[in-house]
């Protein structure tokens, strides 16, 4: 990965934070961290790193609030959800919020350093935990009154996220589908655009749901 | 717990609050009855002409105003320390026979003057306040009835003074009786409230208890998974640890405890998790009730996740359950050393029969790709009659 990659840790959890920050050091350039939620605007907003590392579940209205008001001033600044729990609907609602991408806490070191490489350029990291989710999220039968455009995935797309779901990275993907590694991240890209602007009911339906679960 | 305790407090404290005011009332009535009664009898000794023997008259005169002075003061006393006593039938007797004796005074005497007042009247009253409108009916019809005759029978108000006073104790214990009812029903609704507080304050014990623990324990045994691969032991009682935390603190039933397709494979991923020390990234989109034949299939899963914990040499499998319309996929998958699927050992072959072969009775299929050095993928699937 490349040094040069600016890095903000946001997270409440201290002992979290210096382990992240000592095991990515050496890896990217990590500017800052910040333990609260307002705390955490200003200093991103001061030192506009190249990507935020978001803890999901951040006392005092959130990991939301954070992407919401730094989105609003500094769009260019990218956002890499990281929780300790896997709950569906906290992950899907950070990611409908403007996240490029999910990882769970228990993440190896090199896997983070990649995922944090493929948002800062650009590119939407869907672990297999998230794959997972939006298959869930989509796998019901459409509504008749919906727009397929947004609230369904395309076959191609169905195809990707399963491969992912089972662990393969995007190489291994467009190798299974013998397409590119460029369309693989296109369809990625889409699944992530579909999430975030989709208004399916049944994408909020099916959060409910989870919630009583 | 205001209302219990004053519920079973000492016989002396007897009174709830309700009934202590409306007692307040009535002796503050009869006190001014009492007073009301001294001056009208002084009156009566100072300035009428006397109709009967003089000292019969005084004597008279002087019981109605010692008895209604002397019970006033006795009934002040009793009810300044809220006691019970006044409660008891044997005093509402007593009550009742001496307000009845001061009642029938102005009648022996023979005078134009009632003097005995409002006195008599607040016998009846005490019924009503202690009592009830039911136990009131008798006392007020004898003091109505006391007053009556203790009205010079010459005068036309004897009628009146019966029905007054025999109406108006009535009314008085129904309104007494209403307002007691009011506060039995206020109180009630207080405890009921002070209940509903206390499960709400719970909950917030728990909200807050779940969040300290989210952020501490989870994190810490996050912190530990990331960081103990020297050590397979530590990572695998930590996987454990955070389950159950993770189960406890969403409270009742988690999806791993449900009865669908969904719960059984994630039961079976976690005792794969444990029993061979991997993790199993498990993802189920869609779900399915759990019966015989996904149960089979659950069953073919977990064969699958076991033959990757044991021979794959990588410590993390995949799980990808997709119930779509009348068809469900299962698809088991490890990036381990993978095989030749044409040259198996004989162990291995068991487990893979058994995998294909219950998949087989159940009619679906079981389709396994394995390359040497590049993992394995077990796909099953099975037609399940459209819902």
């Amino acid at each position: 990965m490349s040094q040069d990659i600016r890095v903000f840790i946001v997270d409440d959890h201290h002992l979290f934070r210096a382990g992240v920050r000592s095991e990515l050091e050496d890896i990217v350039h990590i500017v800052g961290d910040a333990s609260e939620v307002d705390a955490a605007i200003e200093m991103i907003r001061e030192r506009v790193p190249d990507v935020v590392l978001l803890d999901v579940h951040m006392p005092g209205g959130g990991g939301r609030t954070v992407l919401d008001a730094v989105a609003q001033t500094h769009p260019g600044v990218r956002f890499l959800a990281l929780s300790v729990s896997d709950s569906p609907e906290d992950v899907i609602a950070v990611v409908r919020a403007g996240a490029r991408g999910y990882v769970t806490k228990t993440v190896e070191t090199a896997e983070l350093a990649e995922a944090i490489g493929s948002v800062a350029a650009g590119e939407a990291v869907f672990s297999p935990k998230l794959a997972g989710f939006v298959l869930d999220a989509f796998a019901n039968a459409l509504p008749a009154d919906l727009d397929p455009e947004l609230d369904q995935l395309s076959t191609r797309e169905k195809e990707v996220m399963r491969l992912i779901a089972l662990g393969h990275t995007y190489k291994e993907c467009a190798g299974r589908l013998d397409i590119s590694v460029k369309t693989v991240e296109r369809h990625v890209s889409s699944v992530l655009r579909k999430l975030q602007l989709s208004n399916r009911h049944e994408l909020a339906r099916w959060a409910a749901d989870r919630r009583i679960v | 717990m205001n209302s219990t305790s004053e519920a079973k407090g000492d016989s002396n404290r007897e009174f709830p609050a309700i009934e202590t005011t409306l007692l307040r009332i009535v002796v503050v009535f009869r006190i001014v009855g009492a007073a009301w009664l001294t001056s009208l009898a002084v009156l009566i000794l100072l300035t009428e002409k006397p109709r009967i023997d003089l000292t019969q008259r005084t004597v008279i005169i002087w019981s109605a105003i010692g008895v209604a002075v002397t019970w006033t003061l006795v009934t002040l006393v009793f009810a300044y320390r809220r006691s019970a006593v006044l409660r008891h039938w044997w005093f509402l007797i007593i009550d009742l026979a001496l307000a009845a004796w001061v009642a029938m005074t102005p009648g022996l005497i023979d005078t134009d003057i009632f003097f005995a007042g409002g006195y008599p009247i607040s016998s009846p009253f005490l019924f009503a306040t202690t009592r009830g409108i039911t136990a009131t009916i008798a006392p007020a019809l004898a003091v109505a009835a006391a007053s009556a005759v203790g009205v010079n029978a010459a005068n036309a108000r004897a009628l009146e003074v019966l029905t007054i006073n025999f109406l108006s104790p009535l009314v008085v214990a129904w309104g007494f009786g209403t307002i007691k009812t009011q506060d039995g029903r206020r109180r009630e609704a207080e405890e009921a409230l002070g209940v509903e507080r206390d499960k709400l304050a719970r909950a917030d014990e728990r909200a807050e208890m779940a969040a300290h623990l989210h952020d501490s324990v989870l994190q810490t045994l996050a912190l530990i998974q990331r960081r103990a691969q020297e050590n397979r032991e530590v990572t695998r009682l930590a996987r454990r640890q955070e389950r159950q935390l993770r189960a406890w603190l969403n409270g009742g039933p988690t999806l791993a405890a449900g009865n669908t397709l969904s719960s059984a494979l994630i039961r079976a991923a976690e005792e794969v998790e444990d029993e061979y020390d991997v993790m199993v990234e498990m993802s189920t989109a869609g779900d399915h009730e759990l019966d015989e034949r996904t149960s089979g299939l659950v069953l073919a899963a977990k064969e699958a996740m076991t033959n990757a914990a044991r021979f794959s040499g990588v410590d993390r499998i995949y799980v990808l359950s997709e119930t779509s319309i009348g068809l469900l996929r299962l698809v088991v998958r490890d990036q381990g050393t993978g095989f030749d699927p044409d040259r198996v050992s004989d162990d291995r072959r068991g487990v893979r029969e058994s995998i294909v072969g219950r998949l087989e009775r159940l009619g679906g299929t079981a389709t396994i790709r394995s390359k040497v050095g590049d993992g394995t993928e077990v796909e099953l699937e099975i037609v399940v009659s459209a819902e």
